[in-house]
Protein backbone atom coordinates (compact mmCIF):
# COMPACT_ATOMS: atom_id res chain seq x y z
CA UNK A 1 0.00 0.00 0.00
CA UNK A 2 1.39 3.34 -0.94
CA UNK A 3 1.35 6.31 1.37
CA UNK A 4 -1.25 7.96 -0.85
CA UNK A 5 -3.61 5.03 -0.29
CA UNK A 6 -2.80 5.14 3.40
CA UNK A 7 -3.74 8.80 3.61
CA UNK A 8 -6.89 8.26 1.55
CA UNK A 9 -7.97 5.39 3.76
CA UNK A 10 -7.18 6.68 7.21
CA UNK A 11 -7.10 10.46 6.85
CA UNK A 12 -9.40 11.08 3.91
CA UNK A 13 -11.05 14.04 5.61
CA UNK A 14 -7.72 15.85 5.93
CA UNK A 15 -6.53 15.34 2.37
CA UNK A 16 -7.59 18.24 0.17
CA UNK A 17 -5.97 17.28 -3.11
CA UNK A 18 -3.28 15.08 -4.51
CA UNK A 19 -1.19 15.01 -7.68
CA UNK A 20 2.09 13.75 -9.08
CA UNK A 21 4.78 16.08 -10.37
CA UNK A 22 8.20 14.92 -11.59
CA UNK A 23 7.65 11.42 -10.12
CA UNK A 24 6.86 12.89 -6.72
CA UNK A 25 3.58 12.33 -4.91
CA UNK A 26 2.31 15.64 -3.63
CA UNK A 27 -0.54 15.76 -1.13
CA UNK A 28 -2.19 18.91 0.09
CA UNK A 29 -3.65 18.58 3.55
CA UNK A 30 -5.78 20.68 5.86
CA UNK A 31 -3.54 22.83 8.04
CA UNK A 32 -5.79 22.70 11.09
CA UNK A 33 -5.63 18.90 11.34
CA UNK A 34 -2.12 18.31 10.07
CA UNK A 35 -0.41 17.19 13.27
CA UNK A 36 -2.02 13.71 13.62
CA UNK A 37 -1.34 13.07 9.93
CA UNK A 38 2.33 13.96 10.30
CA UNK A 39 2.58 11.77 13.39
CA UNK A 40 1.00 8.87 11.53
CA UNK A 41 3.31 9.32 8.56
CA UNK A 42 6.32 9.22 10.83
CA UNK A 43 5.16 6.35 13.02
CA UNK A 44 3.15 4.14 10.70
CA UNK A 45 4.63 4.92 7.29
CA UNK A 46 8.16 5.20 8.71
CA UNK A 47 9.00 8.57 7.17
CA UNK A 48 11.91 8.94 9.53
CA UNK A 49 13.70 11.79 7.74
CA UNK A 50 12.29 15.26 7.37
CA UNK A 51 14.46 16.14 4.40
CA UNK A 52 13.33 19.70 4.08
CA UNK A 53 10.71 22.14 5.24
CA UNK A 54 10.31 25.24 3.18
CA UNK A 55 7.79 27.74 1.95
CA UNK A 56 6.77 29.52 -1.23
CA UNK A 57 5.13 32.94 -1.23
CA UNK A 58 2.49 33.17 -3.97
CA UNK A 59 1.66 36.80 -3.27
CA UNK A 60 -1.12 38.04 -5.55
CA UNK A 61 -1.42 34.66 -7.27
CA UNK A 62 -3.00 32.42 -4.69
CA UNK A 63 -5.02 32.85 -1.57
CA UNK A 64 -3.91 32.05 1.09
CA UNK A 65 -0.53 33.32 -0.04
CA UNK A 66 1.91 30.84 1.52
CA UNK A 67 2.44 27.18 0.71
CA UNK A 68 4.43 25.21 3.25
CA UNK A 69 6.30 22.27 1.79
CA UNK A 70 7.29 19.25 3.85
CA UNK A 71 9.66 16.96 1.99
CA UNK A 72 9.64 13.53 3.63
CA UNK A 73 11.84 10.51 3.07
CA UNK A 74 11.51 7.02 4.42
CA UNK A 75 14.78 5.19 4.81
CA UNK A 76 13.27 1.68 5.10
CA UNK A 77 10.99 1.99 2.07
CA UNK A 78 13.02 4.59 0.13
CA UNK A 79 9.77 6.44 -0.49
CA UNK A 80 9.58 10.19 -0.90
CA UNK A 81 6.48 12.24 -0.25
CA UNK A 82 5.75 15.94 -0.36
CA UNK A 83 3.11 17.52 1.81
CA UNK A 84 1.61 20.90 0.92
CA UNK A 85 -0.04 23.15 3.45
CA UNK A 86 -1.73 26.43 2.57
CA UNK A 87 -1.38 29.15 5.14
CA UNK A 88 -1.63 32.88 5.55
CA UNK A 89 -0.20 35.78 7.48
CA UNK A 90 -2.37 35.64 10.55
CA UNK A 91 -2.58 31.93 11.29
CA UNK A 92 -0.46 29.65 13.38
CA UNK A 93 0.70 26.23 12.22
CA UNK A 94 1.34 23.36 14.59
CA UNK A 95 5.02 22.69 15.03
CA UNK A 96 6.39 19.31 13.94
CA UNK A 97 9.55 19.74 16.00
CA UNK A 98 8.20 17.09 18.37
CA UNK A 99 8.17 14.58 15.53
CA UNK A 100 11.35 15.46 13.65
CA UNK A 101 13.80 17.44 15.72
CA UNK A 102 15.48 19.23 12.83
CA UNK A 103 12.12 20.96 12.32
CA UNK A 104 13.12 23.17 15.24
CA UNK A 105 15.65 25.12 13.17
CA UNK A 106 13.75 24.74 9.90
CA UNK A 107 10.68 26.34 11.44
CA UNK A 108 12.81 29.09 12.93
CA UNK A 109 14.12 29.77 9.43
CA UNK A 110 10.58 30.00 8.06
CA UNK A 111 9.61 32.34 10.89
CA UNK A 112 12.66 34.44 10.06
CA UNK A 113 12.27 34.49 6.29
CA UNK A 114 8.49 34.39 5.84
CA UNK A 115 7.06 35.37 9.21
CA UNK A 116 5.18 32.12 9.64
CA UNK A 117 4.39 31.40 13.28
CA UNK A 118 4.39 27.90 14.70
CA UNK A 119 2.24 26.87 17.64
CA UNK A 120 4.06 25.23 20.58
CA UNK A 121 7.49 25.78 19.05
CA UNK A 122 10.10 25.62 21.84
CA UNK A 123 12.25 28.54 20.69
CA UNK A 124 10.69 30.60 17.93
CA UNK A 125 13.13 33.39 17.09
CA UNK A 126 15.13 34.50 14.09
CA UNK A 127 17.96 32.27 12.98
CA UNK A 128 19.73 33.64 9.88
CA UNK A 129 18.82 37.32 9.89
CA UNK A 130 19.85 39.67 12.67
CA UNK A 131 17.49 39.90 15.62
CA UNK A 132 16.94 43.61 14.95
CA UNK A 133 15.91 42.95 11.36
CA UNK A 134 12.43 44.24 10.46
CA UNK A 135 10.24 42.34 8.03
CA UNK A 136 10.75 39.00 6.38
CA UNK A 137 13.33 38.79 3.64
CA UNK A 138 12.00 36.01 1.44
CA UNK A 139 8.50 37.43 1.16
CA UNK A 140 7.80 38.62 -2.36
CA UNK A 141 6.93 42.11 -1.12
CA UNK A 142 10.33 42.57 0.52
CA UNK A 143 12.58 44.44 -1.95
CA UNK A 144 15.79 42.57 -2.68
CA UNK A 145 17.89 45.73 -2.41
CA UNK A 146 16.48 46.98 0.89
CA UNK A 147 19.26 47.02 3.44
CA UNK A 148 18.93 47.48 7.20
CA UNK A 149 21.46 48.60 9.75
CA UNK A 150 21.62 46.07 12.59
CA UNK A 151 24.45 46.21 15.07
CA UNK A 152 23.63 44.94 18.56
CA UNK A 153 24.86 41.50 19.56
CA UNK A 154 22.01 39.17 20.40
CA UNK A 155 21.45 38.38 24.06
CA UNK A 156 21.24 34.62 24.22
CA UNK A 157 19.33 33.16 27.13
CA UNK A 158 19.76 29.72 28.59
CA UNK A 159 16.82 27.45 29.20
CA UNK A 160 18.35 25.66 32.20
CA UNK B 1 41.90 32.69 23.25
CA UNK B 2 38.41 32.71 24.64
CA UNK B 3 36.63 35.92 25.35
CA UNK B 4 34.43 36.00 28.42
CA UNK B 5 31.18 37.84 28.18
CA UNK B 6 30.04 40.18 30.87
CA UNK B 7 28.74 37.89 33.53
CA UNK B 8 25.25 39.11 33.60
CA UNK B 9 23.66 37.21 36.41
CA UNK B 10 26.22 34.67 37.44
CA UNK B 11 26.50 35.96 41.01
CA UNK B 12 23.24 34.40 42.01
CA UNK B 13 24.17 31.12 40.40
CA UNK B 14 26.55 29.86 43.06
CA UNK B 15 26.37 26.09 43.12
CA UNK B 16 28.34 24.25 45.81
CA UNK B 17 29.43 20.94 44.37
CA UNK B 18 33.10 20.45 45.30
CA UNK B 19 34.76 20.19 48.66
CA UNK B 20 38.01 21.54 50.06
CA UNK B 21 40.53 19.56 52.15
CA UNK B 22 38.45 19.83 55.29
CA UNK B 23 35.28 18.65 53.58
CA UNK B 24 33.59 22.00 53.47
CA UNK B 25 31.79 22.71 50.21
CA UNK B 26 33.61 25.07 47.90
CA UNK B 27 31.50 27.88 46.64
CA UNK B 28 31.75 27.61 42.86
CA UNK B 29 29.69 29.29 40.25
CA UNK B 30 28.69 28.64 36.70
CA UNK B 31 30.74 30.45 34.15
CA UNK B 32 29.19 32.00 31.09
CA UNK B 33 31.53 32.06 28.17
CA UNK B 34 31.30 33.30 24.60
CA UNK B 35 33.29 31.75 21.76
CA UNK B 36 33.34 33.20 18.30
CA UNK B 37 32.24 34.28 15.79
CA UNK B 38 35.85 35.25 15.09
CA UNK B 39 37.57 32.48 16.94
CA UNK B 40 40.00 30.28 14.95
CA UNK B 41 38.34 27.09 16.13
CA UNK B 42 34.91 28.32 15.10
CA UNK B 43 35.77 27.95 11.41
CA UNK B 44 35.04 31.50 10.52
CA UNK B 45 31.60 32.55 11.54
CA UNK B 46 30.08 30.38 14.22
CA UNK B 47 29.24 31.69 17.66
CA UNK B 48 28.58 29.75 20.83
CA UNK B 49 27.42 31.03 24.15
CA UNK B 50 28.05 28.50 26.84
CA UNK B 51 27.27 27.86 30.45
CA UNK B 52 30.09 25.95 32.10
CA UNK B 53 30.40 24.08 35.33
CA UNK B 54 34.14 23.75 35.62
CA UNK B 55 35.05 22.54 32.17
CA UNK B 56 31.79 20.71 31.62
CA UNK B 57 29.17 22.24 29.43
CA UNK B 58 25.84 22.65 31.14
CA UNK B 59 24.25 24.21 28.13
CA UNK B 60 25.47 25.66 24.87
CA UNK B 61 23.58 27.84 22.45
CA UNK B 62 24.91 28.31 18.93
CA UNK B 63 24.15 31.42 16.96
CA UNK B 64 24.37 31.24 13.19
CA UNK B 65 23.67 33.55 10.29
CA UNK B 66 26.88 35.58 10.29
CA UNK B 67 27.59 34.50 6.71
CA UNK B 68 24.04 34.89 5.44
CA UNK B 69 24.23 36.33 1.92
CA UNK B 70 20.62 35.78 0.85
CA UNK B 71 21.38 33.12 -1.74
CA UNK B 72 17.73 32.20 -2.09
CA UNK B 73 16.50 35.79 -2.40
CA UNK B 74 19.21 36.84 -4.86
CA UNK B 75 18.54 33.79 -7.03
CA UNK B 76 14.96 34.88 -7.58
CA UNK B 77 16.24 37.84 -9.54
CA UNK B 78 18.74 35.88 -11.64
CA UNK B 79 18.46 33.88 -14.78
CA UNK B 80 18.86 30.15 -14.42
CA UNK B 81 22.46 30.00 -15.60
CA UNK B 82 23.45 32.95 -13.41
CA UNK B 83 22.52 31.09 -10.25
CA UNK B 84 25.38 28.63 -10.87
CA UNK B 85 27.84 31.29 -9.78
CA UNK B 86 26.03 31.65 -6.45
CA UNK B 87 26.03 27.90 -5.86
CA UNK B 88 29.84 28.01 -5.84
CA UNK B 89 29.64 30.01 -2.65
CA UNK B 90 27.45 27.54 -0.76
CA UNK B 91 29.81 24.78 0.21
CA UNK B 92 33.05 26.33 -0.96
CA UNK B 93 35.08 23.22 -0.18
CA UNK B 94 33.36 21.28 -2.93
CA UNK B 95 31.92 23.88 -5.26
CA UNK B 96 31.82 21.37 -8.12
CA UNK B 97 29.23 19.29 -6.29
CA UNK B 98 27.03 22.34 -5.81
CA UNK B 99 27.32 23.24 -9.50
CA UNK B 100 26.36 19.71 -10.46
CA UNK B 101 23.53 19.49 -7.92
CA UNK B 102 21.92 22.69 -9.11
CA UNK B 103 22.32 21.95 -12.82
CA UNK B 104 20.97 18.44 -12.38
CA UNK B 105 17.80 19.85 -10.82
CA UNK B 106 17.22 22.36 -13.61
CA UNK B 107 17.96 19.73 -16.25
CA UNK B 108 15.36 17.46 -14.70
CA UNK B 109 12.91 20.35 -14.62
CA UNK B 110 13.52 20.97 -18.34
CA UNK B 111 13.59 17.30 -19.26
CA UNK B 112 17.13 17.46 -20.64
CA UNK B 113 19.34 14.40 -20.90
CA UNK B 114 23.01 15.28 -20.71
CA UNK B 115 25.57 13.53 -22.88
CA UNK B 116 27.36 10.40 -21.61
CA UNK B 117 30.70 12.20 -21.66
CA UNK B 118 29.33 15.06 -19.58
CA UNK B 119 27.85 12.57 -17.10
CA UNK B 120 31.19 10.85 -16.62
CA UNK B 121 33.10 14.11 -16.26
CA UNK B 122 30.60 15.31 -13.65
CA UNK B 123 30.94 12.08 -11.69
CA UNK B 124 34.71 12.33 -11.87
CA UNK B 125 34.83 15.93 -10.72
CA UNK B 126 32.32 15.32 -7.93
CA UNK B 127 34.43 12.49 -6.58
CA UNK B 128 37.60 14.57 -6.79
CA UNK B 129 35.72 17.26 -4.86
CA UNK B 130 34.68 14.71 -2.28
CA UNK B 131 38.32 13.75 -1.84
CA UNK B 132 39.49 17.32 -1.29
CA UNK B 133 36.59 18.21 0.97
CA UNK B 134 37.30 15.21 3.18
CA UNK B 135 41.01 16.07 3.17
CA UNK B 136 40.21 19.55 4.41
CA UNK B 137 37.76 18.26 6.99
CA UNK B 138 40.29 15.83 8.37
CA UNK B 139 43.12 18.35 8.24
CA UNK B 140 41.29 21.17 10.00
CA UNK B 141 39.68 18.81 12.50
CA UNK B 142 43.02 17.43 13.57
CA UNK B 143 44.47 20.93 13.53
CA UNK B 144 41.79 21.99 15.98
CA UNK B 145 42.96 19.17 18.20
CA UNK B 146 46.55 20.41 18.00
CA UNK B 147 47.96 18.33 15.15
CA UNK B 148 49.50 20.85 12.81
CA UNK B 149 51.46 18.53 10.52
CA UNK B 150 48.37 16.79 9.21
CA UNK B 151 46.95 20.11 8.23
CA UNK B 152 49.92 20.90 5.98
CA UNK B 153 49.95 17.43 4.50
CA UNK B 154 46.27 17.32 3.62
CA UNK B 155 46.33 20.88 2.34
CA UNK B 156 49.27 20.05 0.10
CA UNK B 157 47.25 17.26 -1.44
CA UNK B 158 44.28 19.52 -1.88
CA UNK B 159 46.53 22.01 -3.63
CA UNK B 160 47.34 19.39 -6.26
CA UNK B 161 43.66 18.88 -7.03
CA UNK B 162 43.16 22.64 -7.04
CA UNK B 163 45.79 22.93 -9.74
CA UNK B 164 43.80 20.56 -11.91
CA UNK B 165 40.55 22.41 -11.25
CA UNK B 166 42.23 25.73 -11.95
CA UNK B 167 43.52 24.48 -15.27
CA UNK B 168 40.06 23.17 -16.05
CA UNK B 169 37.88 26.08 -15.06
CA UNK B 170 40.17 29.06 -14.53
CA UNK B 171 39.36 29.37 -10.84
CA UNK B 172 40.74 27.72 -7.75
CA UNK B 173 37.74 27.79 -5.48
CA UNK B 174 34.66 29.05 -7.29
CA UNK B 175 34.61 27.14 -10.54
CA UNK B 176 31.16 27.73 -12.07
CA UNK B 177 32.23 24.93 -14.35
CA UNK B 178 28.91 23.35 -15.19
CA UNK B 179 26.27 24.84 -17.41
CA UNK B 180 22.66 23.82 -17.64
CA UNK B 181 22.78 21.03 -20.19
CA UNK B 182 26.51 20.44 -19.96
CA UNK B 183 29.82 21.98 -19.01
CA UNK B 184 31.64 25.21 -19.67
CA UNK B 185 34.52 23.42 -21.40
CA UNK B 186 35.67 19.92 -22.17
CA UNK B 187 38.66 18.43 -20.36
CA UNK B 188 42.11 19.59 -21.36
CA UNK B 189 44.85 17.42 -22.86
CA UNK B 190 46.80 15.51 -20.27
CA UNK B 191 43.98 15.62 -17.71
CA UNK B 192 43.98 11.88 -17.19
CA UNK B 193 47.68 11.68 -16.45
CA UNK B 194 47.54 14.52 -13.95
CA UNK B 195 44.58 13.05 -12.11
CA UNK B 196 46.28 9.69 -11.89
CA UNK B 197 49.44 11.31 -10.53
CA UNK B 198 47.40 13.14 -7.90
CA UNK B 199 45.57 9.99 -6.89
CA UNK B 200 48.88 8.19 -6.49
CA UNK B 201 50.06 10.98 -4.19
CA UNK B 202 46.81 10.94 -2.20
CA UNK B 203 47.09 7.19 -1.80
CA UNK B 204 50.69 7.33 -0.64
CA UNK B 205 50.51 10.40 1.57
CA UNK B 206 47.27 9.47 3.28
CA UNK B 207 49.18 6.56 4.76
CA UNK B 208 51.42 9.10 6.46
CA UNK B 209 48.45 11.11 7.66
CA UNK B 210 46.85 7.99 9.10
CA UNK B 211 50.18 6.97 10.57
CA UNK B 212 50.34 10.20 12.56
CA UNK B 213 46.94 9.86 14.15
CA UNK B 214 46.00 6.18 13.95
CA UNK B 215 47.72 5.21 17.20
CA UNK B 216 48.21 8.68 18.59
CA UNK B 217 46.96 8.57 22.16
CA UNK B 218 46.13 12.26 22.35
CA UNK B 219 44.09 12.02 19.19
CA UNK B 220 42.30 8.86 20.29
CA UNK B 221 41.43 10.21 23.72
CA UNK B 222 40.23 13.49 22.30
CA UNK B 223 37.93 11.78 19.77
CA UNK B 224 36.87 8.30 20.89
CA UNK B 225 33.59 8.33 22.74
CA UNK B 226 33.38 12.09 22.38
CA UNK B 227 29.92 13.49 21.59
CA UNK B 228 28.41 10.33 20.12
CA UNK B 229 25.00 10.47 18.50
CA UNK B 230 22.79 7.42 18.10
CA UNK B 231 21.35 6.41 14.75
CA UNK B 232 17.85 7.21 15.96
CA UNK B 233 18.79 10.71 17.08
CA UNK B 234 20.79 11.31 13.94
CA UNK B 235 17.80 10.47 11.78
CA UNK B 236 15.52 12.60 13.88
CA UNK B 237 17.82 15.55 13.30
CA UNK B 238 17.86 14.92 9.55
CA UNK B 239 21.48 13.81 9.35
CA UNK B 240 22.70 12.68 5.95
CA UNK B 241 26.10 11.90 4.52
CA UNK B 242 29.19 10.80 6.47
CA UNK B 243 27.81 11.96 9.82
CA UNK B 244 24.77 9.71 9.44
CA UNK B 245 26.84 6.80 8.20
CA UNK B 246 29.22 7.21 11.14
CA UNK B 247 26.23 6.45 13.38
CA UNK B 248 25.76 3.16 11.60
CA UNK B 249 23.05 3.97 9.07
CA UNK B 250 23.83 2.63 5.64
CA UNK B 251 22.36 5.41 3.54
CA UNK B 252 23.95 7.00 0.52
CA UNK B 253 22.00 8.52 -2.35
CA UNK B 254 24.55 7.13 -4.79
CA UNK B 255 23.28 3.67 -3.81
CA UNK B 256 19.76 4.42 -2.59
CA UNK B 257 18.71 6.41 -5.66
CA UNK B 258 21.54 6.09 -8.17
CA UNK B 259 21.96 8.99 -10.55
CA UNK B 260 24.55 9.58 -13.28
CA UNK B 261 25.13 5.84 -13.59
CA UNK B 262 26.55 5.44 -10.10
CA UNK B 263 25.03 1.95 -10.05
CA UNK B 264 27.53 0.93 -12.74
CA UNK B 265 30.48 1.86 -10.58
CA UNK B 266 32.02 -0.56 -8.16
CA UNK B 267 32.35 1.04 -4.73
CA UNK B 268 31.32 0.47 -1.13
CA UNK B 269 29.61 2.59 1.48
CA UNK B 270 31.65 2.66 4.69
CA UNK B 271 29.57 2.66 7.86
CA UNK B 272 30.61 3.54 11.40
CA UNK B 273 29.51 1.93 14.63
CA UNK B 274 29.46 4.38 17.52
CA UNK B 275 28.79 7.70 15.83
CA UNK B 276 31.38 9.55 17.89
CA UNK B 277 33.90 12.09 16.69
CA UNK B 278 36.42 9.36 15.93
CA UNK B 279 33.98 7.54 13.63
CA UNK B 280 33.08 10.75 11.86
CA UNK B 281 36.75 11.42 11.09
CA UNK B 282 37.65 7.86 10.16
CA UNK B 283 34.70 7.39 7.87
CA UNK B 284 36.05 10.22 5.78
CA UNK B 285 39.33 8.39 5.29
CA UNK B 286 37.36 5.40 4.02
CA UNK B 287 35.27 7.54 1.72
CA UNK B 288 38.40 9.02 0.17
CA UNK B 289 39.49 5.48 -0.71
CA UNK B 290 36.12 4.71 -2.25
CA UNK B 291 36.09 7.97 -4.21
CA UNK B 292 39.52 7.15 -5.60
CA UNK B 293 38.11 3.85 -6.85
CA UNK B 294 35.29 5.69 -8.59
CA UNK B 295 37.66 8.22 -10.17
CA UNK B 296 39.82 5.42 -11.59
CA UNK B 297 36.78 3.72 -13.04
CA UNK B 298 35.46 6.98 -14.46
CA UNK B 299 38.79 7.68 -16.14
CA UNK B 300 38.70 4.24 -17.72
CA UNK B 301 35.11 4.72 -18.88
CA UNK B 302 35.98 8.11 -20.33
CA UNK B 303 38.80 6.53 -22.30
CA UNK B 304 36.53 3.80 -23.60
CA UNK B 305 33.86 6.34 -24.52
CA UNK B 306 36.24 8.50 -26.50
CA UNK B 307 35.74 12.15 -27.44
CA UNK B 308 32.26 13.49 -27.86
CA UNK B 309 30.04 16.48 -27.14
CA UNK B 310 29.73 17.67 -23.54
CA UNK B 311 26.73 19.91 -24.10
CA UNK B 312 23.23 18.94 -25.13
CA UNK B 313 22.41 19.68 -28.75
CA UNK B 314 19.59 22.11 -28.02
CA UNK B 315 19.76 25.66 -29.33
CA UNK B 316 17.39 26.83 -26.63
CA UNK B 317 19.80 25.75 -23.91
CA UNK B 318 23.40 25.64 -25.12
CA UNK B 319 25.26 28.67 -26.37
CA UNK B 320 26.53 28.24 -29.96
CA UNK B 321 30.27 27.89 -30.57
CA UNK B 322 32.22 31.11 -30.93
CA UNK B 323 33.06 30.56 -34.61
CA UNK B 324 29.35 30.29 -35.34
CA UNK B 325 28.63 33.44 -33.32
CA UNK B 326 31.22 35.48 -35.19
CA UNK B 327 30.82 33.74 -38.53
CA UNK B 328 27.10 33.44 -39.12
CA UNK B 329 24.04 35.59 -38.51
CA UNK B 330 22.09 32.58 -37.16
CA UNK B 331 24.79 31.88 -34.59
CA UNK B 332 24.93 35.53 -33.55
CA UNK B 333 21.15 35.74 -33.14
CA UNK B 334 21.10 32.47 -31.26
CA UNK B 335 23.75 33.73 -28.85
CA UNK B 336 22.00 37.08 -28.43
CA UNK B 337 18.57 35.60 -27.81
CA UNK B 338 19.88 33.07 -25.35
CA UNK B 339 21.72 35.72 -23.36
CA UNK B 340 18.86 38.23 -23.37
CA UNK B 341 15.85 35.95 -23.10
CA UNK B 342 17.54 32.93 -21.58
CA UNK B 343 15.98 29.54 -21.22
CA UNK B 344 12.46 29.19 -19.89
CA UNK B 345 11.83 25.93 -18.07
CA UNK B 346 8.19 24.86 -17.87
CA UNK B 347 6.20 25.93 -14.82
CA UNK B 348 6.30 23.50 -11.95
CA UNK B 349 8.04 22.62 -8.75
CA UNK B 350 10.82 20.13 -8.35
CA UNK B 351 13.08 18.81 -5.65
CA UNK B 352 16.17 16.93 -6.66
CA UNK B 353 19.13 15.86 -4.58
CA UNK B 354 22.67 14.63 -4.98
CA UNK B 355 25.03 13.09 -2.48
CA UNK B 356 27.45 15.89 -1.74
CA UNK B 357 30.48 15.23 0.50
CA UNK B 358 28.49 16.60 3.42
CA UNK B 359 25.25 14.75 2.82
CA UNK B 360 22.12 15.20 0.80
CA UNK B 361 22.40 18.45 -1.10
CA UNK B 362 18.98 19.24 -2.50
CA UNK B 363 17.59 22.03 -4.59
CA UNK B 364 13.92 22.86 -4.56
CA UNK B 365 12.99 25.00 -7.53
CA UNK B 366 9.65 26.57 -8.36
CA UNK B 367 9.39 27.82 -11.91
CA UNK B 368 6.59 30.03 -13.18
CA UNK B 369 7.67 29.59 -16.78
CA UNK B 370 9.69 32.80 -16.84
CA UNK B 371 13.40 33.45 -17.27
CA UNK B 372 14.07 33.62 -13.50
CA UNK B 373 13.22 30.95 -10.96
CA UNK B 374 10.23 31.89 -8.81
CA UNK B 375 11.77 30.27 -5.78
CA UNK B 376 15.12 28.60 -5.20
CA UNK B 377 15.62 26.66 -2.03
CA UNK B 378 18.85 24.95 -1.11
CA UNK B 379 18.62 22.01 1.27
CA UNK B 380 21.97 22.35 2.97
CA UNK B 381 23.04 19.16 4.75
CA UNK B 382 25.02 20.82 7.52
CA UNK B 383 22.13 23.07 8.56
CA UNK B 384 20.32 19.98 9.79
CA UNK B 385 23.46 18.41 11.22
CA UNK B 386 24.47 21.51 13.15
CA UNK B 387 21.03 21.76 14.74
CA UNK B 388 21.91 18.64 16.73
CA UNK B 389 25.09 20.21 18.12
CA UNK B 390 23.49 21.77 21.24
CA UNK B 391 22.25 18.35 22.30
CA UNK B 392 25.52 16.64 21.43
CA UNK B 393 27.80 18.93 23.41
CA UNK B 394 25.67 18.96 26.56
CA UNK B 395 27.73 17.30 29.29
CA UNK B 396 30.89 17.29 27.21
CA UNK B 397 34.01 19.32 27.90
CA UNK B 398 34.59 22.74 26.42
CA UNK B 399 37.42 21.45 24.23
CA UNK B 400 35.12 18.73 22.86
CA UNK B 401 33.01 21.38 21.19
CA UNK B 402 35.92 22.23 18.95
CA UNK B 403 36.51 18.59 18.06
CA UNK B 404 32.80 18.07 17.43
CA UNK B 405 32.24 21.06 15.17
CA UNK B 406 35.22 20.03 13.09
CA UNK B 407 33.99 16.48 12.69
CA UNK B 408 30.48 17.58 11.78
CA UNK B 409 32.09 19.61 9.00
CA UNK B 410 29.97 22.70 9.43
CA UNK B 411 30.55 24.90 6.39
CA UNK B 412 29.30 28.38 7.14
CA UNK B 413 28.69 29.18 3.47
CA UNK B 414 26.23 26.34 3.25
CA UNK B 415 24.86 26.70 6.76
CA UNK B 416 23.90 30.35 6.39
CA UNK B 417 23.47 30.50 2.61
Amino acid sequence: MSSIDFLQQHHADVVISQHVEFDRNIVQIDRTRMLPVMKALQAERRFNLLIDLTCVDYLGQQKPRFTLIYELYSLPTKERLRIHLKTDDDVEIDTVSGIWRNANWLERELFDMFGIRFRNHPDLRRILCHHEFKGHALRKDYPVDKGQWCSDLEELTFTS
Amino acid sequence: MVATMTNRSSDDRRVPHQHDDTGRPLATRELLINIGPHHPAMHGTLRWFMKLDGETIVEGIPEIGFLHRAFEKESEGCKYNQVIVYTDRLNYLSAMCNNVGYCKTIEKLMGLTITPRCTLIRVLLCELSRIIEHLVTIGTNVLDLGGMTNFWWTYNLREEVYKIFEKLSGARLTYAYTRIGGLAYDLYDGFEGEVKAVLRRVYEELKDVKGLIGKNRIFLERTQGVTPISAEDALSYGFTGPCLRASGVDHDLRKAAPYYGYDEFDFDIPVGEVGDTYDRIMIRFEEIDQSMRIVHQALLKLKQLGPGPVNVDDRGVTLPKKNQVYGSIEGLMNHFMLIINDMKPPAGEIYDATESPNGELGFFIVSDGGISPYRVRCRAPCFHIYSAAPQMVRGAMLADVVATIGSLNVIAGELDR
